[in-house]
């Protein structure tokens, strides 16, 4: 292998973002051919820094050379849709070593916590290295072999590594490289040590939170909010169950322990039993989700129980008249609790009335996913453990589960014809997802299928709404992860953990476009030096990976073609609550704003401003480059987070806006021309990424100053297209040049009336008429050739689809019927407007 | 081919003269040894294989008993009484194999005594010849009812009794050596129910029965009393405080109801002192002395209006046991001529969690619960409620306790009288009127207490719980914030209260509750599909 010391990348999700800069205040300092002459010494001086800075986000950006002896964690990103199926096991492997037996240094950490009653880690962190051990341990192939790994620590924490007394340290030690402040550890687990590690480990867990929300007021006790959240680490263990059900090891030791499950049911599997409450009574509520631990015979004794046993104290309903009643008259006292106080009242003379007319909070969607899909599977699990053992008291768990599992049929039926509630909700998306691929992972035929479906159609919106893994889409919930402040890790496109869209993280498993983490290494191996192609995924967070590695979902084929070979361009909108829309080509992908939508949830009209859906960027992601936002072509809108207004000023390489932005990844390649009416910018990809074999690109962007209108004074909106250039060159390109002379003349032509209207003529001949509507500021593209193209969104349902004068690769009718065609041909045929009967083919 | 033949023939020849699964149809039903045409009910057991009636609504007299062969099948469908008229049984003696008995219903077999006398130094437990069965292999009833039979069943191996009823039978119950298995099936004044040793009840009723209605007697293997209901008999349920000799045995009684029983619900049996009553020799007494304790999981059983001597509804004797648990146990309304209104505990340990005990009565010590026996016997109650008890000793008097998170209030006599070292933690004391403590000192308590009416607990803060009518402190309580959360997460609360609600604050609650049961109340009052808002399901 050739070693490349100035051409090799080392790209890594621990990387300093790239401000998104904005070209209005910088740009004049970029352009070697610019008209305008920098005669301020002191902006000379500025500029030359910023070109500096500019050198350096590229050097980051793209994925530059470095020496890093860390040994590679990922598979090399597939080249085409076919590769990207062949090699989900390398990658799914992968995954599975590293958190199987590469996180021994965290698991010993996490562990030795526990024991000192720390329980904050024993959550995903900790479930997703014990996943993968039981992926390690119930695939058998390797079950003869010590898994191997390499644990890598600053020197600092040497001593927890050597601390043999933690729990279940049985990882053998294979060999240390000490290099400066930063150890590597080889380290083998053999399959006795796996096994103890993950049967240790859960029955050292404790439920210390609720199922469902955290901070769900209530009066009861006037005493707080409720600590909620046990659901997600309740649906990590009922994986674990599954996983292991049935699992007998070659030594003919089962994987789990009867003791270990034992544990699961008596101390952590809390869903179970009938199905959850959709919303909490302030009154009664208190969060509380029908937690349940104990034997699955206890499960089994436990109904009426509790009725019988208040009825045989007092007279309940007398009880609960009396306490409602006092509950009133305290809650005048209690601070706090005034606002239960117009209920009781309302109530008149029946106080128990509050159950009815007291105000509802509403449970969300991601937690009843979690919490319900749990449910279902542990009631599964409970019953044939019962009936195993002729427990002939299983009928109402029975009964109960029957509700449960109608509920998940028509959710799931209900998200495949309006998508979700929480439509690419940061982070929840990961616990909705997350559970769906329980279902299909482990539920019955129907929920299967049902959960089949729902998989497809996600992962079909982002494979042709993203760009080599990447994507900056709308979302509802949570506001604060909008990702696109500077300083926030959040910015990063790939970006899996924190506040994090988990199609991301799902698309770098299922397909693993990760060519742009790619990077070359010299790795020292046995003191000899190696050139090792690789891709680095930031181990810390890897856990997140685990359980799309350790699921049977793949994508289809269909799905693939779009998210890997995008071989033909694509338009797709999608309406739900709020609207997307994305054009697709080889050399870019355009991913339109959307619009704002109000918060997913309310209680009397009130709501959580972060719970809102956010009208994003409209940005422009090349094929070739861009690790964080910044590195992206975008409109950024008046204003940032719930007051950024709907973009959908979007027509094939054509996009408009507000607050126009040009990355510094590319400064290097612009011409600039300035005018007193604006500024015209025109990049050839080729230029800056002379290297990069493409697919290259051209695009032209109009900078105009706003005189209030259809902007604010002192900000700009713009125009931009962007086309295909396969045969883009780096010097002398003519039709470059023939490019910037007709871009700049149709975009100079392109003039807003006093109505906001305007008209491009975009390369292909197609005459756009867009518009700045004056009062709701909402930038669209109202036609196309004079025929009406207006996207107004599905009103609520997923109205999946092309506009009126293309195809696209997912349609639906918004009643759960739906089709995925991808360019190739491929395509899945969906069937899910009858809630018990989820079809789906091939 | 001639020698083929012969072969053939001479095979034949070597057959039974009547495979077992031929089906024998008796046509002849007004006795066993009728004469006429067909095979009488003698014939056809002689015979064996399965047996069938075309008696249409018949009485068959049986006249003498019957040996079957092994695996022979006796289906009345239904439509027929086999009556012995008084006849000593065994009605039918089977060898080996199994012997199954359908749709049948069986009556006035008496017993015989037994055989012979024991010989010196050995012990009789008064066994009978069963007067309906007396298999030596295993034996299947269903859908039988047997009525006026004296000790009907005597089983050397296993023993199935489903969907049927025993029904005014004396002497001793179906008995069978191996494992018994007895489901929704009914036993209703008879003079005793079933002794089984290893095996399960499961969904029976026992009722009326004038001695012992279910006895476990030196368990082999697990045995489990389920969902079954215990109603009007003496005793409802002997268990034998040791295991057989091949190690201890677990005895579950899960959902059970015990009411109105007269003699007490669950009392314990110990072969040792029954030996010793019966003066059989040291040696002997010796052997039993060896055998292992069993071990009593009591949960979600109801133990209501019983009436015993002592412990109404629990009366045991853990010394020689693996000890007893109970959870979730409901005791409302026994009485105890003697001493421990609800239970009655000499020596080992019992544990009581996620308990009600109210209303219970007693003329001696502990009108809830009394247990005593030296140090040795310890009671350990967490999560439970202890109200309303009427007698004129403590509520709980016991030589030694641990409680947390319990509530004691409104009982007649005091609270809690202990003798030994105790510990008392996050627990409410409030009420009771001939005060709240004796015995404890300072020391004994722990986390937060709360004592009201009485100030007899040392060093336990006094205040108002303020327990509404379900004893659930009412909002602005001190005790919804006194409790020590270290003690609530930790065994034995382990972060629930006694209706499973979770403790899992930063703070905690004293007593039994952690908060209002209000959403099981809710589930009460509804009945019906949840409320409010619609899903979002648009």
């Amino acid at each position: 292998m050739t070693k490349k010391r100035i051409t090799s990348f080392r790209v890594s999700l621990n990387r300093t973002s790239v401000a998104p800069r904005d070209v209005r205040d910088n740009g004049s300092c970029h352009s070697t051919q610019q008209t305008n002459v920098v005669t301020n010494p002191h902006k000379r001086l500025h500029c030359r820094l910023w070109s500096l800075f500019v050198c350096a986000a590229i050097w980051l950006a793209v994925g530059q050379a470095v020496a890093d002896d860390r040994p590679a964690l990922f598979p090399k990103a597939p080249r085409n849709a076919l590769n990207a199926s062949a090699t989900f096991k390398d990658r799914a492997d992968a995954i599975v070593t590293v958190n199987a037996c590469g996180r021994e240094l965290e698991y010993l950490n996490i562990r030795a916590a526990m024991a000192g009653g720390d329980l904050a880690l024993q959550g995903e962190r900790l479930t997703s290295i014990l996943i993968a051990k039981t992926e390690w341990l119930r695939s058998g192939r390797r079950f003869s072999d010590p898994c191997e790994s390499t644990v890598q620590f600053p020197k600092a924490e040497e001593a927890s590594w050597s601390q043999t007394a933690s729990p279940t340290h049985c990882a053998v030690e294979k060999g240390r490289v000490v290099e400066g402040d930063n150890v590597t550890v080889s380290v083998s687990v053999d399959s006795v040590c796996m096994r103890r590690q993950v049967n240790d480990a859960i029955r050292a867990m404790m439920k210390d939170s609720r199922l469902g929300s955290s901070k769900v007021p209530c009066i009861e006790t006037f005493r707080g909010s409720s600590n909620g959240e046990w659901d997600t680490n309740d649906r990590e263990l009922v994986r674990i169950l599954y996983m292991a059900r049935n699992v007998v090891l070659s030594n003919r030791q089962p994987l789990l322990e009867p003791e270990t499950i034992d544990a699961m049911y008596t101390n952590l599997l809390a869903a179970r039993g009938p199905l959850g409450p959709a919303s909490y009574n302030v009154v009664a509520g208190c969060g509380d989700a029908g937690d349940e631990l104990g034997t699955p015979e206890d499960t089994a004794d436990r109904h009426d129980w509790g009725n019988e046993l208040l009825s045989g104290i007092s007279d309940v309903f007398k009880w609960l008249f009396e306490f409602l009643v006092k509950s009133a008259a305290r809650s005048l006292q209690v601070a706090g609790a005034t606002v239960i106080w117009p209920f009781m009242v309302a109530s008149g003379n029946d106080p128990t009335a509050l159950f009815v007319d007291a105000p509802e909070i509403p449970e969300t969607e991601n937690h009843r996913l979690q919490i319900e899909s749990s449910r279902y599977l542990t009631n599964v699990d409970l019953i044939e453990r019962l009936d195993k053992e002729g427990y002939a008291h299983a009928d109402e768990i029975r009964d109960e589960n029957k509700e449960v599992r109608e509920w998940l049929l028509r959710r799931l039926q209900n998200i495949t014809a309006h998508d979700f509630i929480e439509y690419n909700a940061k982070p929840y998306t990961r616990y909705s997802l997350e559970s769906i691929a329980n279902l299909y992972d482990f539920g019955d035929d129907q929920l299967k299928t049902a959960a089949h479906i729902v998989l497809d159609l996600s992962s079909a919106k982002f494979a042709v709404g993203s760009n080599r893994g990447r994507r900056v889409v709308p979302y509802r919930r949570l506001v604060e992860h909008e990702g696109i402040t500077p300083d926030k890790d959040e910015t990063h496109l790939y970006n899996y953990q924190s506040g994090a869209d988990h199609e991301v993280a799902r698309a770098i498993v299922l397909n693993g476009q990760t060519q742009l983490l790619e990077v070359t290494r010299e790795v020292v191996v046995n003191g000899q030096k190696q050139q090792v192609q690789r891709g680095e995924l930031r181990r810390q967070e890897i856990g997140v990976l685990v359980n799309t590695a350790v699921s049977s979902y793949r994508l289809p084929q269909a799905v693939v073609d779009m998210a890997v070979d995008r071989v033909q361009p694509l338009s797709q909108r999608v309406g739900h609550d709020g609207v997307e829309q994305f054009e697709q080509s080889p050399a870019f992908t355009i991913s339109a704003g959307g619009m704002h939508t109000p918060a997913a949830y309310s209680t009397l009209g009130f709501s959580n401003s972060n719970d809102e859906g956010l009208a994003m960027p409209t940005v422009i992601i090349p094929t070739i480059a861009g690790l964080d936002v910044g590195n992206l072509f975008g409109f950024y809108g008046e204003s940032d987070g719930r007051d950024r207004r709907t973009n959908l000023c979007l027509w094939k390489g054509f996009a408009c806006g507000v607050r126009p932005k040009l990355p510094d990844l590319f400064a290097g390649c612009q011409t600039v021309t300035s005018t007193s009416t604006g500024t015209t910018v025109f990049f050839n990809s080729k230029k800056c990424l002379p290297a990069v074999p493409g697919p290259h690109f051209y695009l032209a962007a109009r900078l105009i100053d706003c005189n209030g209108f259809p902007c604010p004074n002192g900000m700009q909106w713009g125009l931009m297209e962007i086309v295909e250039a396969p045969d883009a060159k780096e010097q002398d390109d003519p039709a470059f040049d023939l490019f910037r002379t007709q871009r700049g003349l149709a975009l100079a032509a392109s003039q807003v009336d006093i109505t906001g209207s305007g008209v491009y003529v975009a390369a292909n001949g197609d005459r756009i008429g867009y518009r700045f509507e004056p009062l709701t500021r909402a930038a669209k593209v109202i036609t196309v050739n004079d025929i009406s193209v207006e996207f107004t969104g599905g009103g609520g349902n997923f109205s999946a689809g092309g506009d009126p004068l293309r195809s696209s690769p997912i349609s639906s009718d918004g009643k759960g019927r739906a089709t995925i065609v991808s360019p190739t041909g491929a395509r899945v045929d969906i069937d899910f407007s009858s809630w018990p009967n989820p079809k789906r083919s091939p | 081919m001639k020698s083929c033949a012969l072969m053939l023939m001479w095979l034949i020849c070597l057959l039974p003269a009547k495979a077992a699964w031929a089906v024998t149809t008796v046509r002849l039903c007004d006795s066993d040894t009728q004469a006429g045409a067909g095979p009488n009910l003698q014939q056809a057991l002689a015979g064996g294989g399965t047996i069938v009636f075309a008696c249409p609504r018949a009485s068959v007299r049986v006249t003498s008993p019957h040996r079957v062969p092994p695996d022979t099948v006796l289906d009345g469908g239904d439509a027929v009484t086999l009556d012995g008229h008084g006849l000593p049984g065994p009605f039918i003696t089977s060898s080996s194999g199994r012997v199954f008995v359908r749709r049948i219903t069986i009556r006035n077999f008496t017993g015989r005594p037994p055989s012979r006398p024991p010989a010196p130094g050995y012990l009789s437990l008064g066994r009978l010849w069963g007067s309906v069965l007396e298999v030596r292999g295993d034996a299947e009833l269903d859908h039988v009812t047997i009525e006026s039979c004296i000790s009907p069943l005597n089983v050397s191996g296993d023993l199935v009794i489903s969907d049927s009823m025993f029904r005014a039978n004396s002497g001793a119950g179906p008995d069978a050596w191996g494992t018994t298995i007895i489901k929704r099936s009914t036993f209703l004044a008879n003079e005793s129910g079933p002794t089984l040793r290893s095996g399960r009840v499961d969904d029976s009723a026992f009722i009326e029965n004038t001695g012992i209605a279910l006895s476990v007697s030196e368990p082999s293997g697990p045995v489990g009393i389920l969902h079954s209901s215990f109603q009007r008999n003496a005793l409802a349920l002997q268990l034998s405080e040791q295991s057989a000799f091949g190690g201890v045995a677990t005895v579950s009684v899960r959902s059970n109801r015990f009411e109105d029983n007269t003699r007490g619900a669950i009392a314990s049996f110990d072969i040792v002192e029954f030996a010793r009553e019966r003066g059989m020799p040291p040696s002997m007494i010796a052997n039993l002395e060896r055998l292992p304790g069993a071990r009593y999981e009591l949960a979600y059983d109801r133990f209501l209006r019983n009436k015993g001597a002592r412990g109404a509804a629990i009366d045991v004797d853990l010394r020689r046991s693996g000890g007893m648990t109970v959870v979730g146990g409901l005791f409302i309304g026994n009485v105890a001529a003697g001493e421990g209104g609800a239970i009655a505990v000499r020596g080992g340990t019992l544990r009581v969690s996620h308990s009600l005990l109210r209303s219970n009565q007693s003329v001696g010590p502990g009108s809830a619960i009394r247990a005593v026996a030296g140090a040795a016997a310890r009671l350990e109650l967490s999560n439970s409620l202890v109200i309303e008890n009427v007698g004129p000793g403590a509520a709980i008097d016991a030589d030694a306790a641990a409680l947390a998170n319990v509530t004691i209030a409104r009982n007649e006599g005091k609270g809690l009288a202990v003798r030994s070292p105790s510990s008392v933690a996050n627990s409410i004391l409030s009420d009771n009127k001939s005060g709240n403590c004796s015995g404890l000192s300072a020391q004994a308590f722990h986390g937060g207490n709360l004592q009201f009416g009485s100030t007899d607990c040392p060093g336990v803060a006094v205040g108002d719980p303020f327990l509404d009518a379900l004893y659930v402190p009412e909002l602005g309580s001190p005790a919804l914030e006194l409790g020590d959360a270290a003690i609530c997460r930790s065994d034995p609360v382990r972060g629930t209260d006694i209706l499973f609600q979770e403790r899992l604050g930063s703070a905690c609650a004293l007593g039994a509750y952690e908060r209002a049961p209000l959403r099981i109340v809710e589930q009460m009052r509804n009945d019906r599909p949840a409320r409010g808002p619609a899903e979002n399901n648009r």
